[in-house]
């Protein structure tokens, strides 16, 4: 299947931006009913962004999502954020230890089951090369962060494009911090969470991440392939599930 | 980019061993920890918990943020909130609670937190006018032990010596190869080089017994009995020194009459032990000098024979001319001056002096356990104050009455207690009959239930709010160890807390400036400042102290009595206590048959026909710590019933496999381990048992109903020690059968 992408480049670094950013935010904190319908919003982007042909994982993962903002007499807004609120918790900060994975740490992940391992030094060394400070002394290899840390590089390139620089740097960095630190150990996490979690929401957010993250692995490839853009993307087989 | 990395000095408080540590950190990370070979005490000794450090501080389980509850207690649901709005609702709760029910309605709950700093609670209660609630596992484990030594002599023994100096070392009711480390090592080297006499006393065989040269197995429970034949042979062979007992002691002559009451051929009936192995052992104590008896946690949980078996066991090395020698029983006191001036005291800090004598009688227990709590102490710390100018260690040395607690939540009596907050400390491990503990937690009686915690326990688990704490790899300590002597020990912040987590001064200042106490209470904005101030007298520096990881006093006076006399109401070491009299409790030791026994109980013993001790640690395993199964259960993954294979085999079980264990008050179960060492009647438990791994949430809670001995043990008011509170985790009945 080939995903035809028609944006300029620089919005599609942005648009890119934005789905990292949204992912982060949901990893980063319980989502309120307000957020989910700024996300809801966002979502259409990543839609238009590959003009309907998404991935089947990120379709589903849509689809899990819409049917949870369905209000009726059982899922009212407030029965929903409470909901989300205590799911949060047991699924991304490892508190119901026995029922939950482990908490989404990359080290957690890679390097044996502790926090603070080898790859939470090299992606805290990343961030440093990049002048980036984590607040609240948070290990660095939490997915929210890695999320962001990934809608910094897209806004990069987005500002280099604008203003008429190469972007290969900033492509080879995307590419590479996906390969290493993010790739890796997603899927297992993601699987995880669709065993673990008791509500769609987060099932669909987990699908959406998994697929996300492939396709937008594709999405670089084949920018890099195509630099300089003509306006028109053809993006390789994604992934589909 | 240059690697570099930064050596930091401290103490591991893993344990109370305080040994020395230099944590190197590279970027806010830890990245090795080591022994430091230079500390002047612990020269370079590491243990297993050590090497686990790392793992240990970077599990992803630590907690993180502070939580609030949002369904019902136990069910496992959270939000994570600020630390702002954590302690700005806890504190008008409390606020609350205190205009209801008065300031004595907070309870204070506390493990074997070993940071040392147990003055910024005290301060807290102090202020908020509470009468010192605070209920604490020292009440079995050291506390108890401090109370009988300030009122029999006025100082403490027991937690000083030097064992390459002894000539003879008494265990007694502890196994060193286990539970203190660097203590083993010491023994095991002086066993190689010269002949220095090992006594044990264990109903179980271990390493220690083995290496002992006489192995008294004697009847669970029965330790007053034994030390009190000990006396009386000690006493009537005239074994003791009678000019330290002329000069330095009051009431020898009643301490003569009462022994008579324990001959040898008596107690041996009583404890199981040969009356002429006990005779020997005495004899090999009172006449190998020096001799030392250290500490061991066994005694102090023996229920009604706990504390009086440490009375006796004092009154042995007072006797003896054991005291204040080295290779003896060193003593301890707090108030040298180091450097010319005084490091301020725990006590000090505590502001006890803020609650009147009609205050410090509401402490929960005050009336009925009245040795351990402010009553108690009250009596002991006017001596000490008079002879060393500060008061007696308030900090650890009072306790609150842990069982009545329960009951008070339950029943509103003697006074409703409608608050609890919990700090390193998990109760429904290690207090006794936990099914009562739960009860208790759960009660909607209990209106705010706080606990600052590194894990989410199974007592985390019932909390309202649960707060991060910080390690001892996350904050400084600069201690005089709970005021138990004038040495200053501890060391730098290795590294910031990790994630939102807080030390203990950080979070009662915050809970103090939240129920409105005033900062001019709370100056020190942190744990560094504050030990800037406590060491201000002493001219020394924070900093300086750091380099120097240790202050000794100016002058070690081994023997200070010979200037001061003994810090008790005589002057002397008081054989016959006024203390305890004025307290209304018997002045001299004697010995109590277990509230639950073949002797005391028959008709339960028909059903529970085996004696059930609880305890016996491994390593790494402390207190309820080190359960994680990546943690303390790699070669020691299952909990151990110790078991004669001659009553295994007639109850069909077989080695290592899985065997209730059950008690009136329930029902655990562990693996049978067969031990030809233990007596065939007894049998013992591991304690503190839960499970990490396991759901957290209810009916789960981490596995704590699956093998905790706490499920089994007793602790009915009338069952525990009168002077101390203690609770019964030794000498009690059950019976054992396959797990089918």
């Amino acid at each position: 299947m080939t995903v035809g992408i028609e944006i300029a480049e620089s919005e599609l670094a942005l648009s890119r931006a934005r789905v990292y950013g949204i992912l982060a935010a949901i990893y980063s904190k319980p989502v309120g009913d307000a957020e989910l319908d700024v996300f809801r919003q966002w979502w259409l982007i990543l839609v238009e962004l590959v003009q309907g042909n998404l991935p089947e994982l990120i379709i589903c993962g849509l689809g899990k999502i819409q049917s949870c903002l369905e209000n009726d007499d059982s899922n009212t807004p407030d029965k929903r954020e409470a909901t989300l609120q205590s799911e949060f918790l047991p699924l991304f900060r490892g508190l119901r230890r026995g029922t939950s994975p482990p908490p989404p740490y990359e080290s957690v992940w890679v390097d044996g089951g502790f926090v603070y391992g080898p790859s939470a030094d090299r992606v805290g060394q990343k961030y440093r090369q990049f002048n980036m400070r984590i607040l609240n002394n948070e290990p660095p290899d939490h997915l929210a962060l890695e999320l962001y840390f990934m809608r910094f590089l897209c806004e990069k390139e987005a500002e280099a494009r604008s203003s008429g620089q190469a972007v290969q740097h900033w492509l080879r960095e995307e590419e590479d911090f996906l390969r290493e630190h993010l790739a890796p150990w997603l899927p297992a996490f993601c699987e995880s969470i669709r065993k673990s979690c008791e509500t769609p929401f987060y099932s669909g957010v987990a699908d959406i991440t998994e697929g996300w993250i492939c396709l937008d692995q594709e999405i670089i490839k084949g920018l890099t392939e195509t630099e300089p853009l003509e306006g028109v993307l053809d993006v390789g087989p994604t992934t589909s599930r | 980019m240059t690697k570099q990395i930064e050596i930091k000095k401290t103490v591991c408080t893993f344990c109370s061993g305080n040994c020395g540590m230099l944590v190197h950190v590279d970027n806010g990370k830890i990245v090795k920890i080591e022994p430091n070979r230079s500390h002047p005490l612990t020269r370079g000794f590491a243990c297993e918990r050590n090497r686990l450090a790392l793992k240990w501080l970077y599990h992803p389980d630590q907690l993180m943020y502070p939580l609030k509850r949002m369904g019902e207690r136990g069910e496992g649901k959270w939000q994570r909130i600020t630390w702002d709005q954590a302690l700005a609702e806890i504190g008008d709760k409390l606020n609350d609670l205190k205009a209801k029910y008065g300031p004595e309605t907070l309870g204070i709950f506390e493990g074997t937190a070993r940071g040392n700093d147990y003055w910024p609670r005290g301060r807290f209660l102090s202020l908020f006018g509470n009468p010192h609630n605070i209920f604490a596992a020292g009440t079995i484990c050291s506390a108890n032990v401090m109370a009988i030594n300030a009122a029999v002599m006025g100082d403490v023994s027991g937690f000083a010596g030097n064992i390459n100096k002894s000539n003879c070392v008494v265990y007694w009711g502890t196994d060193p190869s286990q539970a203190w480390h660097r203590a083993w090592t010491a023994i095991l080297n002086q066993k190689k080089k010269r002949d220095v006499k090992v006594i044990a006393v264990d109903p179980r065989r271990t390493k220690t017994t083995d290496i002992a040269d006489i192995w008294l197995q004697l009847r669970p429970g029965t330790d007053t009995a034994l030390a009190l034949a000990w006396l009386n042979v000690i006493i009537n062979e005239e074994l003791y020194d009678k000019d330290f007992v002329n000069q330095w002691t009051v009431g020898f002559d009643k301490l003569k009459e009462r022994v008579q009451e324990y001959p040898p051929q008596r107690v041996a009936e009583i404890t199981g032990v040969p009356a002429e192995k006990i005779v020997a052992a005495a004899r090999m104590y009172a006449t190998t000098k020096p001799a030392f008896i250290p500490y061991s946690v066994a005694i102090d949980q023996l229920g009604l024979n706990g504390t009086r078996t440490e009375q006796c066991r004092i009154i042995m090395k007072a006797i003896t001319g054991d005291l204040g020698v080295w290779g003896g029983d060193l003593i301890t006191r707090p108030g040298q001056k180091i450097n010319g001036g005084k490091f301020v005291t725990e006590s000090e800090l505590i502001m006890i002096d803020r609650l009147s004598p009609d205050e410090r009688g509401r402490q929960m227990g005050a009336d009925v356990c009245r040795l351990l709590s402010l009553t108690g102490w009250s009596l002991t710390s006017e001596n000490i104050e008079r002879v060393y100018g500060v008061p007696a260690p308030v900090g650890v040395q009072t306790n609150a009455h842990t069982p009545m607690l329960w009951r008070a939540i339950l029943s509103g009596k003697p006074y409703p207690i409608k608050a609890l907050i919990a700090w390193g400390s998990n109760p429904l491990s290690w207090a006794g009959n936990i099914k009562l503990v739960y009860e208790a937690m759960k009660s909607p009686n209990l209106e705010l239930n706080v606990v600052q915690e590194l894990w989410m326990t199974p007592s985390a688990q019932l909390a309202d709010y649960v707060l991060p704490g910080a390690s001892w790899m996350e904050r400084p300590m600069c201690s005089n160890m709970m005021d138990f002597g004038s040495l200053v020990v501890g060391g730098e912040r290795p590294i910031p807390p990790l994630g939102e987590r807080r030390d203990i001064y950080e979070f009662f200042r915050g809970l103090a400036l939240a129920v409105g106490q005033g900062e001019e209470y709370w100056p020190w904005k942190t744990l560094e400042e504050a030990s800037e101030y406590r060491l201000k007298p002493t001219g020394i520096s924070f900093k300086e102290f750091v380099e120097r990881t240790i202050l000794f006093p100016d002058e070690f006076d081994m023997q200070p009595w010979l200037k001061t006399g003994f810090p008790t109401p005589s002057g002397k070491v008081e054989l016959y206590s006024s203390i305890l009299e004025k307290l209304d409790y018997d002045p001299l030791p004697y010995y109590a048959e277990p509230p639950e026994s073949p002797i005391s109980t028959p008709e339960v013993a028909k059903d529970y026909p085996l004696i059930l001790n609880t305890g016996g640690t491994f390593m790494p395993m402390f207190k309820s710590e080190f359960m994680q199964r990546e943690l303390g259960r790699v070669k020691h993954p299952d909990p151990l019933m110790d078991i004669h294979p001659d009553t295994a085999q007639r109850l069909e079980i077989a080695d290592g496999d899985w065997a209730y264990i059950e008690t009136r008050r329930g029902r655990i179960k562990q693996k049978a381990r067969y031990n030809d060492g233990i007596l065939p009647n007894v049998v013992n438990c591991e304690a503190n048992w839960w499970f990490p791994e396991m759901s957290a949430n209810e009916p789960v809670l981490s596995g704590v109903w699956e093998s905790n001995a706490n499920v089994l043990t007793l602790d009915e008011p009338e069952a525990c020690d009168e002077l101390s509170g203690g609770w019964c985790n030794r000498a009690l009945l059950c019976k054992v059968y396959p797990v089918q």
